[in-house]
């Protein structure tokens, strides 16, 4: 097989990444969430070492790759872990494999569910065409451990706090866990300034008298993030929509980022240079 | 603001120690007291206060009262629950 032509582009979009080493490829594999399953790790462990050099690369992007496989080889080794369902992954200019922390599933701070939500978008989007790699990361709530604001697209799980006074005893507790200075309990009342709360929820879970009632839980969208050579924060740009609503979202996003991307363009660069208020008006009905 | 109307079982003192030590301290003395009773715990503002209530709650006791004290530091009370 080492003298026919080799499709790099055909190779990538498989997972097969060219390492330095000539022949040499490292598989990327499709892992949703940073969740793999112990029958999986045992495929993968018999795989390194059947194909590999017995070792396995976990990426930032809570992915698992087997390097030093040899061209010759990168026919066979999916049949082995297919049988657990264990799939290619994907590389260059297509949506990247989701990352989400474990949100409420796991996390006692988490307000939604993150590992649900990748595995949906990850089956409806995952390796879809588009101008430049486009990367997706959700987070369980406003404590950003999967840095949402890092991603092309980013999710963030969010609570609205409402304060009921009848229930309220004013002890000022709620005060002094918000870290956004968003309450202030004081001449026997309770002042909430939504500006700036981050819709957390710590009021909710703390309150001795569940004063706070939480309203609507939501997600909280970020656009444009990347790291690289030219990093930049995502822009918070729609808080608190419905599983549906973001659903249309990112759908209307991909196609506004395939219609009006330049050649090499992520889609923060593509936005800034339209301006976000477009891109809102494309995207939000 | 004083919390002398209500009779205090149990105090402890949790300024000092790290997290999650307060939330442990605070279990294992809740743990000696009776339904009803009520705990007295000295503790630091920020993610102390974050911590301790939350656990408080999730247990099902309950937070009677909040001081702040001149020093930044609060006296919490804590009823214990069923
Ligand atoms: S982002 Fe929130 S829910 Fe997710 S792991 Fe961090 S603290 Fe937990
Ligand atoms: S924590 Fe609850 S009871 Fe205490 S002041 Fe805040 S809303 Fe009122
Ligand atoms: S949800 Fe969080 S940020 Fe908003 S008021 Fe409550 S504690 Fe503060």
């Amino acid at each position: 097989m080492t003298d026919k032509i080799i499709d790099y582009e055909k190779l990538k979009s498989g997972g097969f990444m060219r390492q330095l080493q000539q022949g040499q490829f490292a598989l990327r594999l499709r892992i949703v969430g940073g969740r793999v399953e112990a029958d999986q790790l045992r495929v993968l462990a018999d795989a390194a070492e059947k194909y590999g050099d017995g070792h396995i690369h976990i990426t930032s992007r809570q992915g698992v790759e087997i390097p030093f496989v040899n061209i010759d080889d990168v026919n066979n080794i999916g049949h082995d872990l297919v049988d657990v369902n264990l799939r290619r992954g994907t590389c260059g200019p297509r949506v990247r494999g989701v990352v989400a922390c474990q949100g409420n599933t796991v996390c006692p701070r988490g307000l939604v569910n993150p590992q649900d939500l990748a595995q949906k978008i990850d089956e409806k989007y995952f390796a879809a065409p588009a101008p430049h790699k486009f990367k997706i990361g959700i987070t369980g709530c406003p404590a950003s451990c999967l840095k949402p604001q890092e991603n092309d697209f980013g999710i963030m799980g969010g609570v609205e706090p409402k304060w009921i006074e009848d229930l309220c005893i004013i002890c000022g507790l709620c005060q002094e866990v918000c870290r956004m200075d968003a309450i202030k309990v004081e001449d026997g009342t309770v002042y909430f300034d939504r500006e700036k709360c981050d819709l957390c929820g710590d009021c909710i879970a703390s309150c001795p008298t569940d004063a706070w009632e939480n309203v609507k839980t939501g997600y909280t969208i970020f656009i444009g993030g990347k790291i690289g050579r030219k990093p930049k924060l995502g822009t918070k740009f729609v808080e608190l929509v419905d599983e549906d609503t973001l659903f249309d979202i990112l759908e209307r996003t991909l196609n506004f980022y395939r219609e009006n991307a330049k050649s090499g363009e992520r889609i923060g660069e593509t936005i800034d240079r339209l301006g976000i208020e477009i891109y809102k008006e494309a995207v939000l009905k | 603001m004083s919390a002398s109307k209500l009779d205090i079982t149990k105090s402890i003192d949790t300024c000092g120690d790290v997290c999650p030590m307060n939330m442990v301290k605070t279990k294992f003395a809740l743990k000696d007291l009776s339904t009803g009773e009520v705990l007295q715990v000295m503790l630091c503002g920020g993610e102390p206060i974050r911590n301790v209530s939350r656990s408080v709650k999730d247990e099902g006791h309950r937070i009677v009262k909040l001081d702040k004290q001149d020093d930044d530091t609060f006296i919490m009370l804590i009823e214990k629950g069923e």
